[in-house]
């Protein structure tokens, strides 16, 4: 009796000792990715980590790396304000994402904050993230670190109805020459508006429809500050920076489109319901989208027209013209970073996903169905990013670009500056009533924090 | 004689002309779920395409499937229901029958509570959730709720349930109140204990409060959004919930497709419906005094 317990003693050591180290061999960690991405064009955002979770399972495999991971995918089109909300509250609950993909603009205060970690030491293990375009990482770079890896880029060009233009007058030639004066700094803003005007006067367009910009707070405005020679980050201090004249050329600029032009009837419309239809119903001449959005009008509302055929038709696009003649034309790229959350457990099984999506197949994928620029070094000669028509004639474009500032205070500074600029528009403000509202504005909210000019 | 069919002509006419409005809304859910494209009341071509939903996800195999999400919504519901019920009987009970001091002062808090609007109350909320969380046994990993943390359906049903319950409690102590004293005074005298009293005698005379309450709550939490936005992850989350997902149609940047949208409402509405069948014999039976043939 003595000896059957023993050996059923001894038979329970062995079974528990095979199990532990069948344990050990197959340790899977759950790492969870959030993204936000619109469905069905930007969904590889998220979907390339199931792919990148196979391939690295390998990859440990081979190692003979116990670890296995396991991607949880939580991935919807929620409003970014909703899905940063969310990131600082799950955070606090310890129920954060590992990878959070987001702009890069929100790595100031996510950095400041502690919630993210930066990466320079973890990548030196993944040489794969060299291939990613050097200005590319001047958009994840904060107080000297790198922070995060970027996901994609686009260009936010300076669009134009070829078929308005013909009505116009303006012969096939002129038209496809217009990009190119506009790079060489031939066409500038203000002659877009005269063009703009006589579409109105004419008759082409209704008055406001001359020139449209995006009808919210966002990126693309900031793009025409920097046309008029405004800085918005100092260097040396990281501080950031209103450039006082630079403001003034802007606002006047706006003013005009608004009160002399018949341009700028778009602030406030809604996305779904005005914007878009416009812009893709032709009843705008000029106005500034994003390469994105092109996948969003040959799918959405350009479908019974003939979709992306009917786009080459009937629309071109240019880069943001320069504010002077000979100036400097400019684009704004707002690539989405890849960030890893401090309370990550396995950072390095996190950055090694992130590695996985950050090559030429994944990248391609998502850039091609969602109409996202490239971020990879030599893309344009990859088999199949080459199919896409838009993607390689608008890669010259990042040659161009600019970023917004990664601070912890650019949500004040933008949302202040939006706020005159609407005046501006709506005639509610003189382009120097305006700069005051900007500088008291600035001053009052973020003190030493601001360096005007 | 003219004038009595007069009266009743006009009631019905008063009552046909907003029912006709409300049920011709209803009318274009169903036909719109169910067409292409549709102009007026008119379908300009039939399909079942909308309702694709139902068995795969519109978004891509990484969305929740709908069931899924239609499983977290009644689970939610149905907890803060129970809870809601429960505690307000309870509460409505000892305040509409008992003397204790402090009385009057819970009864104004409890109003005063309800006047509170959710959103000024979100962020100490989320920080009694995460303090929730830390607790043993109930703050996480608890089958099918998740827990009563951040992130869980337990936790959304129970702040849900902070809300509802002030509304819940003046309800019943309603209900109550209009009971007699006499059956109960009997029944204590017999020798029934205060519970037994609650829940043997008094518990059936207020079927129709407690029926009420029930679709209020239910209702209340099937179609919440602000609370599951704040309080879960994402709307297409382990712990999504209907109202959210259905959010994931209308878009602000991407043109949203309104049959499709049609569709998820009506299906979100039939749950709503059945539970109302179930329940309107005692919803359209409340009225105060005991059950009918009472005292």
């Amino acid at each position: 009796m003595k000896r059957l317990f023993l050996l059923m003693l001894i038979g329970c050591f062995v079974v528990a000792g095979g199990l532990l180290t069948l344990a050990q061999d197959t340790e899977t960690i759950t790492l969870t990715v959030r993204c936000r991405a619109k469905p069905p064009m930007e969904d590889w955002r998220g979907n390339n980590f199931i792919l990148a979770a196979e391939e690295l399972n390998a990859d440990l495999e081979a190692a003979g790396d116990p670890r296995r991971v396991e991607v949880v995918i939580n991935q919807d089109n929620i409003d970014w304000g909703d899905y940063v909300t969310e990131f600082v509250l799950s955070y606090g609950a310890g129920e954060e994402p590992d990878i959070w993909l987001t702009g890069h603009e929100y790595i100031g205060v996510q950095a400041e904050a502690g919630r993210i970690i930066p990466l320079d030491e973890l990548m030196k293990e993944f040489p794969g993230l060299n291939n990613v375009i050097d200005s590319l990482w001047d958009s994840t770079m904060y107080k000297g670190e790198i922070w995060g890896v970027p996901q994609d880029a686009e260009a936010r060009p300076l669009y134009f109805n070829k078929a308005l233009l013909k009505e116009l007058g303006w012969s096939a030639n002129k038209i496809a020459a217009l990009p190119g004066k506009i790079e060489w700094g031939e066409f500038t803003l203000y002659d877009m508006l005269a063009v703009a005007k006589e579409a109105v006067d004419k008759g082409v367009v209704a008055d406001g429809n001359g020139f449209w910009t995006r009808p919210k707070n966002g990126p693309d405005f900031t793009a025409f500050y920097y046309a008029f020679g405004g800085d918005t980050i100092d260097a040396a201090t990281g501080k950031l920076v209103f450039d006082e004249a630079a403001g003034l050329k802007y606002y006047q600029f706006f003013y005009d489109a608004a009160q002399a032009y018949g341009s700028m009837g778009c602030l406030g419309l809604g996305w779904g319901d005005a914007w878009h239809p416009g812009v893709s119903g032709s009843k705008v001449l000029f106005w500034i989208g994003g390469t994105w959005q092109w996948a969003e009008w040959a799918e959405a509302y350009l479908k019974d027209l003939g979709g992306e055929d009917y786009m080459w038709e009937t629309f071109g696009f240019a880069l943001i013209p320069a504010a002077e003649q000979g100036g400097q034309p400019n684009s704004l790229t707002h690539p989405l970073a890849f960030l890893i959350s401090s309370q990550c457990e396995h950072p390095d099984l996190a950055l090694a996903l992130i590695d996985k999506v950050t090559d030429y197949g994944p990248n391609t994928r998502h850039a091609i169905a969602s109409t996202h620029l490239g971020i990879l070094k030599g893309q344009t000669e990859y088999k199949f990013y080459k199919v896409s028509r838009l993607l390689s004639e608008a890669l010259y474009m990042l040659a161009y670009t600019t970023f917004l500032p990664n601070n912890p205070y650019w949500g004040s500074y933008s949302s202040l500056v939006y706020e005159a600029l609407a005046a501006t528009v709506g005639g509610d403000f003189t382009p120097h009533e305006a700069v005051d509202f900007v500088v008291d504005g600035l001053k009052r909210e973020l003190g030493d924090n601001v360096i005007i000019r | 004689m003219l004038r009595s069919k007069l009266k009743p002509t006009l009631a019905y006419l008063v009552l046909i002309v907003p029912s006709t409005l409300i049920i011709l809304g209803f009318l274009w859910l169903l036909i719109t779920s169910f067409s292409t494209r549709i102009e007026g009341l008119r379908s300009l071509g039939w399909t079942l395409h909308n309702w694709r939903f139902l068995w795969e996800s519109p978004f891509g195999p990484q969305y929740p499937s709908i069931w899924l999400v239609t499983l977290n919504t009644l689970v939610m519901s149905l907890i803060m229901t129970l809870i809601v019920v429960v505690v307000s009987s309870l509460t409505g009970y000892a305040l509409s029958r008992m003397k204790f001091p402090g009385r009057k002062g819970f009864l104004s808090l409890t109003l005063i509570l309800h006047a509170f609007p959710s959103v000024t109350l979100l962020i100490p909320i989320y920080f009694v959730l995460l303090w929730i969380a830390k607790i043993p046994l109930i703050g996480r990993d608890v089958p099918l709720l998740g827990g009563f943390g951040y992130n869980t359906l337990g936790g959304v049903a129970l702040v849900m349930v902070a809300f509802q319950l002030p509304f819940g409690i003046w309800i019943m102590k309603g209900f109550f109140d209009n009971i007699s004293w006499d059956m109960e005074r009997s029944a204590l005298i017999d020798g029934a204990s205060r519970f037994k009293v609650w829940w043997q005698i008094i518990m059936p005379n207020i079927k129709p409060g407690i029926a009420a309450l029930s679709i209020f709550s239910f209702l209340t939490a099937w179609n919440a959004y602000l609370i599951p936005l704040t309080f879960t992850a994402g709307r297409a989350g382990k712990s999504a919930v209907l109202s959210l997902y259905l959010q994931n149609f209308i878009s602000e940047s991407v043109m949203t497709e309104w049959n499709a949208v049609a569709a998820v409402g009506l299906f979100q509405l039939v749950p709503v419906v059945l539970f109302f069948l179930f329940t309107q014999e005692a919803l359209l039976n409340i009225y105060g005094g005991g059950k009918k043939g009472g005292v």
